[in-house]
Protein backbone atom coordinates (compact mmCIF):
# COMPACT_ATOMS: atom_id res chain seq x y z
CA UNK A 1 0.00 0.00 0.00
CA UNK A 2 2.81 2.37 0.97
CA UNK A 3 4.99 1.50 -2.23
CA UNK A 4 1.30 3.18 -3.96
CA UNK A 5 2.48 6.69 -2.53
CA UNK A 6 5.47 6.87 -5.77
CA UNK A 7 2.36 6.15 -8.51
CA UNK A 8 0.60 8.67 -7.18
CA UNK A 9 3.74 11.16 -7.02
CA UNK A 10 4.63 10.24 -10.38
CA UNK A 11 1.20 11.66 -11.37
CA UNK A 12 1.29 14.32 -9.90
CA UNK A 13 -1.31 13.15 -7.20
CA UNK A 14 0.50 14.19 -4.54
CA UNK A 15 3.15 16.73 -4.60
CA UNK A 16 6.01 15.66 -1.75
CA UNK A 17 8.67 13.61 -2.12
CA UNK A 18 11.66 13.18 -5.06
CA UNK A 19 10.45 10.88 -7.67
CA UNK A 20 14.29 9.23 -7.67
CA UNK A 21 13.96 8.83 -3.61
CA UNK A 22 10.51 7.44 -3.92
CA UNK A 23 11.20 5.38 -6.46
CA UNK A 24 13.59 3.24 -4.45
CA UNK A 25 11.47 3.23 -1.73
CA UNK A 26 8.85 1.83 -4.26
CA UNK A 27 11.01 -0.71 -4.97
CA UNK A 28 12.45 -1.60 -1.61
CA UNK A 29 8.55 -1.82 -0.21
CA UNK A 30 7.11 -3.76 -2.90
CA UNK A 31 10.05 -6.29 -2.41
CA UNK A 32 9.08 -6.40 1.47
CA UNK A 33 5.18 -6.39 0.94
CA UNK A 34 5.61 -9.34 -1.48
CA UNK A 35 7.95 -11.60 0.93
CA UNK A 36 5.47 -10.72 4.00
CA UNK A 37 2.29 -11.75 1.51
CA UNK A 38 4.12 -15.39 0.92
CA UNK A 39 4.59 -15.60 4.37
CA UNK A 40 1.13 -14.85 4.86
CA UNK A 41 -0.04 -17.44 2.59
CA UNK A 42 2.14 -20.10 3.48
CA UNK A 43 1.42 -23.45 2.10
CA UNK A 44 -2.78 -23.72 1.50
CA UNK A 45 -4.27 -24.82 -1.13
CA UNK A 46 -7.47 -24.05 -0.60
CA UNK A 47 -10.28 -21.06 -1.80
CA UNK A 48 -8.99 -19.56 -5.38
CA UNK A 49 -9.71 -16.24 -4.37
CA UNK A 50 -6.37 -15.78 -2.53
CA UNK A 51 -4.48 -18.16 -4.75
CA UNK A 52 -5.65 -15.76 -8.08
CA UNK A 53 -4.48 -12.59 -5.29
CA UNK A 54 -0.79 -14.04 -4.75
CA UNK A 55 -0.43 -14.88 -8.69
CA UNK A 56 -1.37 -11.47 -9.66
CA UNK A 57 1.10 -10.19 -6.82
CA UNK A 58 4.03 -12.20 -8.93
CA UNK A 59 3.46 -10.81 -12.09
CA UNK A 60 2.95 -7.37 -10.69
CA UNK A 61 7.08 -8.28 -8.92
CA UNK A 62 7.51 -9.64 -12.45
CA UNK A 63 5.98 -6.09 -14.18
CA UNK A 64 8.23 -4.19 -12.04
CA UNK A 65 11.70 -5.89 -12.54
CA UNK A 66 10.81 -4.85 -16.00
CA UNK A 67 10.68 -1.55 -15.67
CA UNK A 68 13.72 -1.60 -13.53
CA UNK A 69 15.62 -2.78 -16.80
CA UNK A 70 14.14 -0.66 -19.10
CA UNK A 71 15.01 1.92 -16.64
CA UNK A 72 18.60 1.11 -16.47
CA UNK A 73 18.79 1.13 -20.14
CA UNK A 74 18.14 4.62 -20.31
CA UNK A 75 21.09 5.06 -17.53
CA UNK A 76 19.46 4.85 -14.31
CA UNK A 77 16.75 7.90 -14.46
CA UNK A 78 13.55 8.23 -16.77
CA UNK A 79 15.67 10.09 -19.44
CA UNK A 80 14.15 10.90 -22.62
CA UNK A 81 15.47 7.89 -24.50
CA UNK A 82 14.01 5.61 -22.00
CA UNK A 83 10.58 7.75 -22.21
CA UNK A 84 8.80 5.78 -24.77
CA UNK A 85 9.76 2.93 -24.00
CA UNK A 86 8.97 3.35 -20.15
CA UNK A 87 5.50 4.73 -21.05
CA UNK A 88 4.76 1.78 -23.44
CA UNK A 89 5.72 -0.87 -20.30
CA UNK A 90 3.25 1.63 -17.46
CA UNK A 91 0.48 0.85 -19.92
CA UNK A 92 0.66 -2.54 -18.61
CA UNK A 93 2.22 -2.21 -15.20
CA UNK A 94 -0.54 -0.07 -13.88
CA UNK A 95 -3.05 -2.37 -15.00
CA UNK A 96 -1.46 -5.57 -13.35
CA UNK A 97 -0.95 -3.55 -10.14
CA UNK A 98 -4.57 -2.47 -10.70
CA UNK A 99 -5.67 -6.39 -10.83
CA UNK A 100 -3.69 -7.42 -7.67
CA UNK A 101 -5.10 -4.81 -5.62
CA UNK A 102 -8.97 -5.60 -6.67
CA UNK A 103 -8.16 -9.63 -5.51
CA UNK A 104 -6.26 -8.26 -2.72
CA UNK A 105 -9.11 -5.90 -1.45
CA UNK A 106 -11.60 -8.57 -2.29
CA UNK A 107 -9.67 -11.07 -0.44
CA UNK A 108 -9.64 -8.86 2.48
CA UNK A 109 -13.17 -8.27 1.96
CA UNK A 110 -14.36 -12.15 2.24
CA UNK A 111 -12.39 -12.41 5.32
CA UNK A 112 -14.38 -9.94 6.87
CA UNK A 113 -17.45 -11.24 5.64
CA UNK A 114 -17.01 -14.57 6.92
CA UNK A 115 -14.88 -13.57 9.76
CA UNK A 116 -15.30 -15.94 13.11
CA UNK B 1 -10.27 5.06 -17.35
CA UNK B 2 -9.81 2.16 -19.21
CA UNK B 3 -8.22 1.30 -16.29
CA UNK B 4 -10.90 1.54 -13.90
CA UNK B 5 -13.19 -0.01 -16.39
CA UNK B 6 -10.92 -3.08 -16.18
CA UNK B 7 -11.12 -3.05 -12.52
CA UNK B 8 -15.25 -2.70 -12.64
CA UNK B 9 -14.91 -5.77 -15.03
CA UNK B 10 -13.02 -7.52 -13.08
CA UNK B 11 -15.15 -7.04 -9.85
CA UNK B 12 -18.10 -8.21 -11.83
CA UNK B 13 -16.33 -11.62 -13.47
CA UNK B 14 -15.61 -12.39 -9.67
CA UNK B 15 -18.64 -11.70 -8.10
CA UNK B 16 -20.47 -14.25 -10.57
CA UNK B 17 -18.18 -16.52 -9.59
CA UNK B 18 -18.28 -16.22 -6.22
CA UNK B 19 -22.22 -16.29 -6.36
CA UNK B 20 -21.57 -19.46 -9.33
CA UNK B 21 -19.78 -21.15 -6.90
CA UNK B 22 -18.64 -19.74 -3.61
CA UNK B 23 -16.99 -22.86 -2.22
CA UNK B 24 -14.17 -23.43 -4.61
CA UNK B 25 -13.82 -19.42 -4.86
CA UNK B 26 -13.62 -18.78 -0.97
CA UNK B 27 -13.54 -21.63 1.18
CA UNK B 28 -11.09 -21.97 3.26
CA UNK B 29 -10.96 -25.99 2.94
CA UNK B 30 -13.75 -29.05 2.88
CA UNK B 31 -16.43 -28.75 5.80
CA UNK B 32 -17.47 -31.57 7.77
CA UNK B 33 -19.34 -34.63 6.20
CA UNK B 34 -22.15 -33.98 8.46
CA UNK B 35 -22.42 -30.48 6.68
CA UNK B 36 -22.34 -31.18 3.49
CA UNK B 37 -25.70 -30.41 2.84
CA UNK B 38 -24.50 -27.02 3.46
CA UNK B 39 -21.53 -27.07 1.74
CA UNK B 40 -22.51 -24.20 -0.74
CA UNK B 41 -24.66 -22.58 1.78
CA UNK B 42 -22.11 -19.98 3.61
CA UNK B 43 -24.15 -18.02 5.64
CA UNK B 44 -26.16 -21.46 6.86
CA UNK B 45 -22.96 -20.87 9.71
CA UNK B 46 -21.73 -17.53 9.07
CA UNK B 47 -23.22 -13.93 9.51
CA UNK B 48 -22.56 -11.83 7.50
CA UNK B 49 -19.36 -9.33 8.93
CA UNK B 50 -20.77 -11.00 11.97
CA UNK B 51 -18.49 -13.92 12.73
CA UNK B 52 -20.42 -17.37 13.73
CA UNK B 53 -23.27 -16.48 16.16
CA UNK B 54 -24.04 -20.37 18.54
CA UNK B 55 -27.89 -19.39 17.30
CA UNK B 56 -26.36 -20.45 13.72
CA UNK B 57 -25.39 -23.43 14.93
CA UNK B 58 -27.81 -24.50 16.90
CA UNK B 59 -30.68 -24.50 14.11
CA UNK B 60 -29.48 -28.30 13.54
CA UNK B 61 -27.64 -28.48 17.06
CA UNK B 62 -29.96 -28.25 20.13
CA UNK B 63 -27.47 -27.65 23.06
CA UNK B 64 -29.63 -30.27 25.40
CA UNK B 65 -29.41 -33.39 22.87
CA UNK B 66 -26.04 -32.56 21.76
CA UNK B 67 -24.36 -35.66 22.46
CA UNK B 68 -26.90 -38.48 22.11
CA UNK B 69 -27.09 -40.07 18.37
CA UNK B 70 -23.45 -39.91 18.99
CA UNK B 71 -24.14 -41.98 22.43
CA UNK B 72 -26.39 -44.35 20.11
CA UNK B 73 -24.23 -45.31 17.63
CA UNK B 74 -21.35 -46.37 20.16
CA UNK B 75 -23.65 -48.07 22.63
CA UNK B 76 -22.43 -45.85 25.16
CA UNK B 77 -24.07 -44.36 27.77
CA UNK B 78 -25.03 -40.69 26.91
CA UNK B 79 -22.97 -38.11 28.81
CA UNK B 80 -24.61 -35.18 27.94
CA UNK B 81 -22.69 -31.99 28.93
CA UNK B 82 -23.45 -28.71 26.17
CA UNK B 83 -26.18 -27.78 28.18
CA UNK B 84 -23.77 -26.44 31.67
CA UNK B 85 -21.83 -24.44 28.60
CA UNK B 86 -24.28 -21.52 28.26
CA UNK B 87 -21.73 -18.81 28.35
CA UNK B 88 -18.94 -20.91 25.87
CA UNK B 89 -19.14 -20.01 22.39
CA UNK B 90 -19.42 -23.13 20.12
CA UNK B 91 -16.52 -22.28 18.24
CA UNK B 92 -14.62 -22.18 20.96
CA UNK B 93 -14.03 -26.36 20.92
CA UNK B 94 -15.32 -26.98 17.40
CA UNK B 95 -14.31 -25.76 14.13
CA UNK B 96 -14.73 -26.94 10.31
CA UNK B 97 -13.30 -26.61 6.99
CA UNK B 98 -10.51 -28.76 7.97
CA UNK B 99 -11.75 -31.48 6.02
CA UNK B 100 -14.72 -33.73 5.70
CA UNK B 101 -13.01 -35.65 8.77
CA UNK B 102 -12.78 -33.93 12.15
CA UNK B 103 -9.64 -33.23 13.43
CA UNK B 104 -9.58 -32.11 16.96
CA UNK B 105 -6.72 -29.53 16.91
CA UNK B 106 -7.78 -27.96 20.19
CA UNK B 107 -7.37 -30.15 23.15
CA UNK B 108 -11.06 -30.55 25.09
CA UNK B 109 -10.99 -28.00 27.77
CA UNK B 110 -12.54 -30.78 30.82
CA UNK B 111 -12.79 -27.29 33.24
CA UNK B 112 -15.56 -26.63 31.04
CA UNK B 113 -17.42 -29.91 32.70
CA UNK B 114 -19.14 -30.38 36.14
CA UNK B 115 -17.27 -31.92 39.09
CA UNK B 116 -19.78 -34.93 38.70
CA UNK B 117 -18.51 -35.81 35.11
CA UNK B 118 -14.76 -35.08 35.59
CA UNK B 119 -14.52 -37.48 38.75
CA UNK B 120 -15.79 -39.91 37.00
CA UNK B 121 -13.56 -40.18 33.63
CA UNK B 122 -14.73 -43.64 33.00
CA UNK B 123 -17.84 -41.93 31.32
CA UNK B 124 -16.33 -40.96 28.35
CA UNK B 125 -13.13 -42.87 28.27
CA UNK B 126 -12.53 -46.26 28.08
CA UNK B 127 -10.12 -47.26 30.22
CA UNK B 128 -6.64 -49.64 28.61
CA UNK B 129 -7.05 -53.10 28.45
CA UNK B 130 -3.37 -53.38 28.60
CA UNK B 131 -2.12 -55.65 31.45
CA UNK B 132 -0.66 -52.56 34.00
CA UNK B 133 -4.51 -50.68 33.86
CA UNK B 134 -5.86 -54.09 35.19
CA UNK B 135 -3.69 -53.93 38.16
CA UNK B 136 -3.94 -50.46 39.20
CA UNK B 137 -7.09 -48.67 40.95
CA UNK B 138 -9.93 -47.36 38.99
CA UNK B 139 -9.06 -43.37 39.86
CA UNK B 140 -7.52 -42.72 37.08
CA UNK B 141 -6.63 -38.99 38.53
CA UNK B 142 -4.03 -40.63 40.51
CA UNK B 143 -1.47 -41.01 37.62
CA UNK B 144 -3.45 -38.84 34.82
CA UNK B 145 -4.33 -35.81 34.71
CA UNK B 146 -7.20 -33.99 32.05
CA UNK B 147 -4.22 -31.90 30.60
CA UNK B 148 -2.24 -34.87 30.12
CA UNK B 149 -2.29 -38.78 29.86
CA UNK B 150 0.93 -39.03 31.62
CA UNK B 151 0.88 -36.07 34.40
CA UNK B 152 4.83 -36.42 35.25
CA UNK B 153 6.27 -37.85 38.50
CA UNK B 154 6.81 -41.14 39.12
CA UNK B 155 3.85 -43.58 39.14
CA UNK B 156 2.52 -44.09 41.93
CA UNK B 157 2.97 -47.97 43.52
CA UNK B 158 0.87 -47.25 46.90
CA UNK B 159 -1.96 -47.84 44.33
CA UNK B 160 -1.08 -51.41 43.24
CA UNK B 161 -2.60 -54.56 44.18
CA UNK B 162 -0.85 -56.65 47.81
CA UNK B 163 -0.29 -59.33 44.99
CA UNK B 164 1.42 -57.35 42.56
CA UNK B 165 3.21 -54.94 44.87
CA UNK B 166 5.65 -58.02 45.26
CA UNK B 167 5.41 -59.57 41.89
CA UNK B 168 7.74 -56.45 39.82
CA UNK B 169 7.56 -58.57 36.74
CA UNK B 170 4.06 -58.82 36.11
CA UNK B 171 4.78 -54.91 34.91
CA UNK B 172 8.57 -54.35 34.90
CA UNK B 173 10.91 -56.68 32.21
CA UNK B 174 13.62 -57.36 34.28
CA UNK B 175 16.89 -56.77 32.70
CA UNK B 176 18.61 -59.84 31.03
CA UNK B 177 22.49 -59.60 32.26
CA UNK B 178 23.42 -62.67 34.66
CA UNK B 179 23.60 -60.44 37.64
CA UNK B 180 19.69 -59.98 37.29
CA UNK B 181 19.71 -63.49 36.05
CA UNK B 182 20.09 -64.75 39.63
CA UNK B 183 18.27 -62.07 41.18
CA UNK B 184 14.99 -63.86 40.39
CA UNK B 185 12.19 -61.99 41.78
CA UNK B 186 13.48 -60.16 44.78
CA UNK B 187 13.99 -57.25 43.19
CA UNK B 188 12.82 -55.41 46.55
CA UNK B 189 16.15 -56.33 48.00
CA UNK B 190 17.95 -53.92 45.87
CA UNK B 191 15.54 -51.52 44.27
CA UNK B 192 13.11 -49.13 44.90
CA UNK B 193 9.86 -47.97 43.67
CA UNK B 194 10.70 -44.60 43.98
CA UNK B 195 13.64 -45.03 41.07
CA UNK B 196 15.27 -47.59 39.46
CA UNK B 197 18.66 -46.46 40.10
CA UNK B 198 20.30 -45.78 42.80
CA UNK B 199 19.81 -49.50 43.25
CA UNK B 200 21.04 -50.67 46.95
CA UNK B 201 22.70 -54.13 46.17
CA UNK B 202 24.32 -54.71 49.58
CA UNK B 203 27.60 -57.02 48.55
CA UNK B 204 28.38 -57.60 52.24
CA UNK B 205 25.00 -60.03 52.27
CA UNK B 206 27.67 -62.34 50.64
CA UNK B 207 30.95 -60.78 51.60
CA UNK B 208 32.20 -58.01 53.20
CA UNK B 209 34.69 -55.16 50.53
CA UNK B 210 36.98 -54.02 53.13
CA UNK B 211 40.19 -52.55 52.90
CA UNK B 212 42.13 -55.38 51.88
CA UNK B 213 39.08 -56.50 49.22
CA UNK B 214 38.43 -53.26 47.63
CA UNK B 215 39.69 -54.51 44.00
CA UNK B 216 37.80 -54.41 41.16
CA UNK B 217 35.33 -56.97 40.46
CA UNK B 218 36.72 -59.45 38.38
CA UNK B 219 39.68 -59.71 40.69
CA UNK B 220 37.14 -62.31 42.39
CA UNK B 221 34.16 -62.32 39.24
CA UNK B 222 36.87 -64.00 36.17
CA UNK B 223 33.98 -65.91 35.24
CA UNK B 224 31.12 -65.16 33.16
CA UNK B 225 28.64 -64.66 35.88
CA UNK B 226 28.61 -63.05 39.07
CA UNK B 227 27.16 -66.47 40.58
CA UNK B 228 30.44 -67.64 40.71
CA UNK B 229 33.81 -66.23 42.29
CA UNK B 230 37.15 -67.15 43.33
CA UNK B 231 39.55 -66.04 46.07
CA UNK B 232 42.53 -67.15 44.11
CA UNK B 233 42.63 -63.92 42.76
CA UNK B 234 44.95 -61.78 44.18
CA UNK B 235 48.79 -63.14 46.13
CA UNK B 236 47.28 -63.30 49.16
CA UNK B 237 45.35 -66.75 48.98
CA UNK B 238 47.00 -69.21 46.94
CA UNK B 239 45.32 -72.15 46.29
CA UNK B 240 47.67 -74.47 47.91
CA UNK B 241 48.60 -72.27 50.87
CA UNK B 242 44.30 -72.78 51.31
CA UNK B 243 44.28 -76.39 51.18
CA UNK B 244 46.87 -77.29 53.38
CA UNK B 245 45.86 -74.74 55.92
CA UNK B 246 42.51 -76.39 55.75
CA UNK B 247 43.27 -79.81 55.43
CA UNK B 248 45.86 -79.26 58.31
CA UNK B 249 42.51 -78.88 60.33
CA UNK B 250 40.79 -81.73 58.92
CA UNK B 251 38.62 -79.54 56.88
CA UNK B 252 38.22 -81.08 53.64
CA UNK B 253 35.55 -78.86 52.25
CA UNK B 254 36.31 -75.46 51.46
CA UNK B 255 35.20 -74.99 47.48
CA UNK B 256 32.40 -72.37 48.48
CA UNK B 257 35.05 -69.41 50.84
CA UNK B 258 32.10 -67.38 51.60
CA UNK B 259 30.01 -70.04 53.18
CA UNK B 260 32.23 -69.79 56.11
CA UNK B 261 34.39 -66.30 55.71
CA UNK B 262 31.81 -63.49 55.17
CA UNK B 263 34.59 -61.15 55.34
CA UNK B 264 38.15 -60.57 56.19
CA UNK B 265 37.84 -61.25 59.90
CA UNK B 266 39.06 -64.54 60.26
CA UNK B 267 36.27 -64.95 63.05
CA UNK B 268 33.77 -65.31 61.10
CA UNK B 269 33.96 -68.91 60.77
CA UNK B 270 34.36 -69.36 64.44
CA UNK B 271 31.29 -67.45 64.78
CA UNK B 272 29.57 -69.19 62.21
CA UNK B 273 29.94 -72.79 63.76
CA UNK B 274 29.31 -71.18 66.82
CA UNK B 275 25.88 -70.26 65.91
CA UNK B 276 25.62 -73.83 64.36
CA UNK B 277 26.21 -75.53 67.97
CA UNK B 278 29.39 -77.07 69.22
CA UNK B 279 32.79 -76.66 68.31
CA UNK B 280 34.24 -78.16 65.16
CA UNK B 281 37.98 -78.79 63.74
CA UNK B 282 36.90 -76.33 61.30
CA UNK B 283 36.20 -73.67 64.44
CA UNK B 284 39.75 -74.54 66.11
CA UNK B 285 41.46 -74.26 62.53
CA UNK B 286 39.48 -70.54 62.73
CA UNK B 287 40.61 -69.45 65.96
CA UNK B 288 43.98 -70.72 65.93
CA UNK B 289 44.64 -69.21 62.82
CA UNK B 290 43.78 -65.65 63.89
CA UNK B 291 46.44 -66.14 66.99
CA UNK B 292 48.76 -66.78 64.46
Amino acid sequence: MVSFYYSLRKRNFVRHGSPVKLLQFHEYAAWGGSVLLIVHGGIHFNAILPWLALIMMLVNVGSGLIGKILLKQGGGVETAVASENMNRWRIVHLPVALVFAVLAVLHIITILLFIK
Amino acid sequence: MKTLALALILLVIYTLLSLHNPHAMLSPGDVLAGHGNIRSDCFACHKAFGGLPDQKCMVCHERDKIGVDTSLKTGNQPVLFHHYLTSTACVSCHTDHQGTVAVNRLAFNHSLLPDSITQTCVQCHEPPADTLHTYVSTDCRMCHTTEAWNAGGSFNHDQLQAEIMVNCKACHRPPTDKLHAMAGNSCSECHTVNQWKPASFRHETWFVLDNDHNVDCLTCHNGKSYATYTCYGCHEHSESNIRSEHLEEGITNFSQCIDCHKSARKDDAENKNRRGGGESSHERHNREHDDD
